[in-house]
């Protein structure tokens, strides 16, 4: 765990100092995803290479996901993500104070919200299903009713 | 008598500097526990949405106690603070799929695009056709980009901060409820165009609920939410330059 949130903290503040450098309207914790992913990317490619040389493993994906990807990080990030909505809490309670700009807006804002969100949704999903469809196998949706991250 | 010593406990509980950080972080905690428990019981039904719920407890318990917002966001700032590790987070999904992200990435930008304009078209237009003011009609703009992105444009453009935030959660919550039986309605049963959608639309509530069921989606959900905020941050300045 300490391992786990070294790394989760270092590549936010290089996000973040990348952000303070560059004045970009991109906030840190993003530029640090990106970053992050970068390395674990490279380092899978590099563990995958090396394996394909030494041609010894009778399971290679998953000996180089494990070795690529350090287990602490991979377990943190999922507990983590698995709580993502737990972390929005304090920023929605914010809503407490805009009550009265939201009564007198109350028609527009309702009507452009559902509305907005949900053409955005259908867009971007039916652009992307008529764009992947018969290029590869798609991924089912399997109902497993449990959590897989 | 017992009133008097009933308002004591509340002052003490949650308005005392000592008390009140472990009063809210416990109420917070606890009461989005529950939430989760309670979608658990409906059969993990979407529409049951856990960070919708947990925020009526709270705002509602902040309303009975007379809590200010200030004393309830100092209270609760550890869990704030864990938004940015979990961002960075996500990459670990990110980069576990990377070789199936990789593979639909012309669909990917095309969709991203659609997606991008639309939303802040329909948004920005919506607003003004039902007759809601400039101001709020620019704070609606970057609403479907996560919350910290969203922010940084409404003030570049002159709208509302603190009201694009409440505009980018409840967006999120709508496409959270909303997104997966609307989605399945229309056809889609591609863990990818979920995700994708759930990224660009909802950002990371919506994200949230889909990486509770599939990790690919969150993958492509991670990737939604980066790559939206990216291309909207340069296309609303854009747009509105375009429209004035």
């Amino acid at each position: 765990m300490v391992q786990a949130f070294f790394i989760l903290l270092f590549f936010q503040f290089l996000g973040t100092a990348l952000q303070d450098a560059f004045h970009l309207s991109v906030p840190g914790p993003v530029i640090g995803m990106f970053i992050l992913a970068a390395c674990l990317i490279v380092r899978k490619q590099y563990a995958t290479r090396r394996h394909v040389r030494g041609a010894g493993s009778a399971l290679p994906d998953l000996v180089t996901e494990q070795e690529a990807i350090p287990q602490d990080l991979a377990r943190v990030a999922r507990s983590l993500i698995g709580a993502l909505g737990l972390l929005f809490v304090p920023a929605g309670a914010g809503i407490a104070g805009q009550f009265s700009v939201l009564r007198t807006n109350a028609w527009p804002v309702c009507v452009a919200l559902v509305g907005s969100t949900l053409l955005g949704l259908v867009v971007t999903a039916l652009v992307m299903h008529a764009m992947t469809q018969g290029h590869a196998p798609p991924e089912n949706l399997s109902d497993n009713g449990g959590q897989v991250l | 008598m017992t009133t008097q010593l009933w308002h004591q406990v509340q002052e003490y509980a949650f308005l005392s500097p000592s008390s009140a950080a472990l009063v809210w972080l416990c109420v917070t905690l606890g009461s989005y526990g529950i939430a989760v428990r309670v979608q658990i019981l409906c059969g993990r039904a979407p529409w049951v949405n856990p960070v919708l719920l947990s925020i009526l407890t709270v705002v509602m318990l902040m309303f009975c106690t007379g809590t200010p917002y200030e004393i309830y966001s100092r209270s609760t700032g550890m869990i704030h603070f864990l938004l940015g590790p979990a961002t960075v987070a996500l990459a670990v999904p990110l980069a576990q799929s990377i070789g199936l992200v990789l593979r639909s990435l012309p669909a990917m930008i095309l969709a991203l695009l659609a997606g991008s304009i639309t939303s802040v078209i329909s948004g920005v237009g919506l607003v003004l056709l039902c007759g809601g003011s400039h101001d709020v009609a620019l704070s609606m703009a970057p609403k479907a980009v996560t919350t910290p992105i969203a922010i940084a444009i409404t003030q570049k453009i002159g709208g509302i901060a603190s009201l694009t935030a409440v505009f980018a959660i409840v967006g999120g919550i709508i496409a959270a409820m909303c997104g997966e039986p609307l989605l399945r309605r229309f056809g889609v049963h591609d863990w990818r165009a979920h995700g994708l959608a759930a990224g660009i639309a909802g950002s990371g509530i919506a994200a949230a609920q889909i990486a509770q069921r599939d990790p690919v989606g969150a993958a492509f959900a991670a990737l939604g939410i980066g790559l939206n905020g990216l291309v909207t941050a340069l296309l609303v300045p854009l747009l509105l330059h375009l429209f004035h």
